[in-house]
């Protein structure tokens, strides 16, 4: 519910792109997100050329993670015994840890100027307005609870699963 | 209170709902289909349990 509130009020408050002007002046609804960047004088990471080149970064690094997940999933299901394929997955999963974590940063270590800033930082000199900021941190918390609550839930089925395969065998040895 | 008031999505429109849209539905279908199978399993085990205390109880009476 959070999460949807939050989604809600983040689309409440898109700014309507054709409405907003092509010139330098800044739109008050856009002051402070970056308005000063050619990348985004026209929406959603338009440049001059027209593409999304603004934004390939960053869905770049949420496409990196789901290609590691879908190896995961097609490792966990390729193996047969569930031991071996937990203990191969936890090796996958810990290079993708790292993977993340390299991710990341590479936009640092290779900035060539066309990548976005961050969006939320910890320094004063370079933030997102309120109106967007305050939806995206209710999203933040909304679908991290919803990820607890999912971790938690699964692991109630797995632990109930492994019980009733357990006493499924030892029904079958007496 | 303020009504909300739908915002001008300009030509990004169908972008941008249809995000929202997928994003929905993925969300609800990753939440009922653990919900679903998590009340599998519950209901599953319960019937194994029931019929192996019975089962139990049985075979005590027997003695």
């Amino acid at each position: 519910m959070v999460y949807d509130v939050g989604r809600l009020a983040g689309l409440g408050h898109s700014p309507p792109p054709c409405q907003r002007p092509r010139s330098q002046g800044r739109s008050p609804r856009w002051d402070g997100v970056y308005a000063d960047r050619p990348v985004h004088r026209r929406g959603l990471g338009a440049t001059h050329v027209g593409h999304m080149v603004g934004m390939g970064p960053k869905i770049d690094r949420i496409f990196d993670p789901f290609l590691f997940y879908l190896g995961y999933m097609a490792l966990w299901a390729a193996v047969e015994n569930p031991d071996t394929a937990a203990d191969l997955t936890a090796v996958l999963c810990l290079v993708g840890t790292v993977f993340a974590v390299i991710s990341r940063y590479a936009i640092l270590f290779w900035n060539q100027g066309l990548h976005q800033g961050a969006s939320l930082s910890m320094d004063a000199e370079e933030n997102v307005a309120d109106v967007f900021a305050y939806p995206l941190w209710i999203c933040i918390i909304g679908f991290g609870l919803l990820f607890i609550c999912l971790v938690l839930l699964r692991t109630r089925t797995e632990i109930r699963a492994r019980r009733l395969s357990a006493l499924i065998a030892q029904e079958r040895m007496a | 209170m303020t009504a909300f008031i739908f915002p001008d999505l300009g030509p990004y429109a169908v972008e941008v709902l249809s995000a929202y849209a997928g994003t929905l539905a993925l969300l609800l279908i990753l939440v009922a289909g653990s919900v679903w199978q998590g009340r599998k399993t519950r209901i599953r085990l319960e019937e194994f349990e029931a019929r192996r205390t019975a089962k139990r109880q049985k075979s005590t009476e027997n003695l």
